[in-house]
């Protein structure tokens, strides 16, 4: 029996929950040549639905999709650990199977490309004139520890700004020229705050509902929730006065 | 039995709200709660690869996305009626439980821990969509967050309606497998017939059939080889 046979008799006996039982290795190897042996996971999805087919049971999804963005969000957590000073966003569809190092490579690349489309974005949405400021009064400040910020502006990655205070869009004032984070869950934000209104930031940090518009001298920012280590749903954003 | 990592996981899932609370206590599984065909040596297996990747493997929980995203995505569409989203809330599950499977010490069923949190993370959603401003009546269509007995169908949730397609590739299928099974050797057949069928341990099988568990082990993965070529060619 050649080492590929083995695995696969490895991945048999782990579908009878029978694995590890008389070689403790044998499934730490066979986890570990799941990268060079992808088809695995085809055949372990096969054997489901044999086993489904034949007990009547409901048929298992064949798809990998699931797995591919479940991978490709913890792959791009890791990226964020190695970059944590940089905000990076890339769409979960086109990560799939991409490995780490190719990834972090993209990472800088990507910093770069979000915050020319959201510069983009944000000239297109201007309805106010840039020197225009808000009113408000002065009340909560809270320190934002580890805030990471992508400032559109000057069209270059902007990183960490550490003790930015938190703004309460209802009472605080903002000068132009000032660049205070607002931090505020989605929905909320969307009510509270009608000079910054903002669309749902999906978890998987893929933007797909940017539907509100901003007005002229605000950027929106995605902030990492470090207190909750993004396990939000619904992500938080910042919107910055320039 | 709560123990720690249950409550540090419903707990969080529940927080990450920022507004408004949900209940926790309904219609969750107690600890010992494991759906039709999964067994206690299936617990012990996903503990095993649960251990695997609290050591750093990321590869062995592919394994337990793949055994169990079915079952997630059939939970969270009891909430969730729209299939992308229901996708998404899917995986946003197994994100959260990767993230918190460090704290998983298997004291009880990885799926029960698994089904609390894919629980949770629905309830949350449709929570924060109800917020959402200018939503419609379209979550009218989803479980009410304090309906009991809603909450007590999850199970249900794991038989699906089968669409007359899905009825008809079943049968079709089948039939191969059938075939296949015919085709094989009365010793492999055997072994194969008592895992699958009878779902005798390869202990119990041995004991039966009177050779060594390598030996069954060993019939069985060759049984599988040969259904598996079929099956494959089916679905290709």
């Amino acid at each position: 029996m050649n080492e590929k046979e083995k695995l696969k008799e490895t991945l048999s006996a782990l579908f009878d929950n029978e694995a590890g039982k008389q070689d403790q290795l044998e499934l730490r190897r066979l986890v570990r040549s799941l990268d060079d042996n992808p088809e695995l996971i085809e055949t372990y999805q096969r054997y489901m639905l044999t086993h489904a087919t034949q007990k009547g049971e409901p048929l298992p999804i064949l798809s990998q999709g699931l797995l591919n963005n479940v991978r490709a969000a913890l792959e791009q957590e890791t990226m964020e650990e190695v970059l944590p000073d940089i905000s990076v966003t890339i769409n979960k569809n086109n990560t799939s199977g991409l490995s780490l190092r190719w990834l972090k490579s993209l990472g800088r690349v990507a910093v770069a490309a979000s915050v020319a489309v959201m510069a983009v974005y944000v000239v297109e949405h201007q309805v106010l004139s840039p020197s225009a400021s808000i009113a408000r009064n002065a009340a909560t400040q809270m320190p934002a520890p580890d805030m990471v910020s992508n400032t559109v502006a000057s069209g270059t990655a902007e990183v960490n700004e550490h003790n930015n205070r938190l703004l309460n869009p209802d009472v605080m004032t903002v000068s132009a020229g000032d660049r205070q984070p607002f931090d505020r869950p989605v929905d909320s934000a969307t009510k509270s705050s009608p000079g910054c209104t903002i669309g749902a930031l999906r978890s998987d940090n893929s933007e797909r509902v940017w539907e509100k518009e901003l007005p002229a001298g605000y950027v929106l920012c995605k902030q990492k929730d470090q207190s909750k280590q993004c396990e939000s749903v619904t992500s938080k954003i910042g919107c910055y006065l320039n | 039995m709560k123990d720690d990592h249950h409550e540090a996981v419903a707990e969080d899932s529940l927080k990450e709200n920022a507004e408004g609370s949900v209940d926790n206590s309904e219609g969750l599984p107690s600890d010992s709660f494991l759906p039709e065909g999964l067994s206690s040596e299936s617990a012990r297996a996903d503990f095993e690869l649960v251990k695997l990747v609290q050591q750093g493997n990321k590869r062995s929980f592919d394994l337990l996305v793949i055994k169990y995203q079915s079952r997630v995505i059939s939970i969270v569409g009891r909430f969730v009626k729209d299939p992308a989203e229901a996708q998404d809330v899917a995986q946003e599950t197994f994100i959260k439980a990767y993230r918190a499977i460090k704290s998983f010490r298997g004291d009880s069923a990885f799926y029960t821990w698994l089904y609390r949190i894919a629980v949770n993370t629905a309830k949350n959603f449709l929570a924060a969509r109800k917020r959402r401003p200018g939503s419609t009546g379209a979550q009218s269509v989803d479980i009410a967050l304090d309906d009991d007995e809603q909450f007590s169908d999850h199970i249900e949730a794991l038989h699906e309606i089968e669409t007359p397609e899905s009825r008809l590739m079943r049968d079709e299928l089948k039939q191969v497998i059938d075939s296949a099974i015919a085709s094989l050797s009365e010793e492999l057949r055997t072994a194969i017939c008592l895992r699958e069928f009878d779902g005798l341990s390869y202990e119990e099988i041995a004991e039966v059939l009177s050779c060594p568990i390598g030996t069954v082990r060993s019939r069985i993965f060759r049984a599988r080889e040969v259904i598996d070529e079929q099956v494959k060619q089916f679905l290709d």
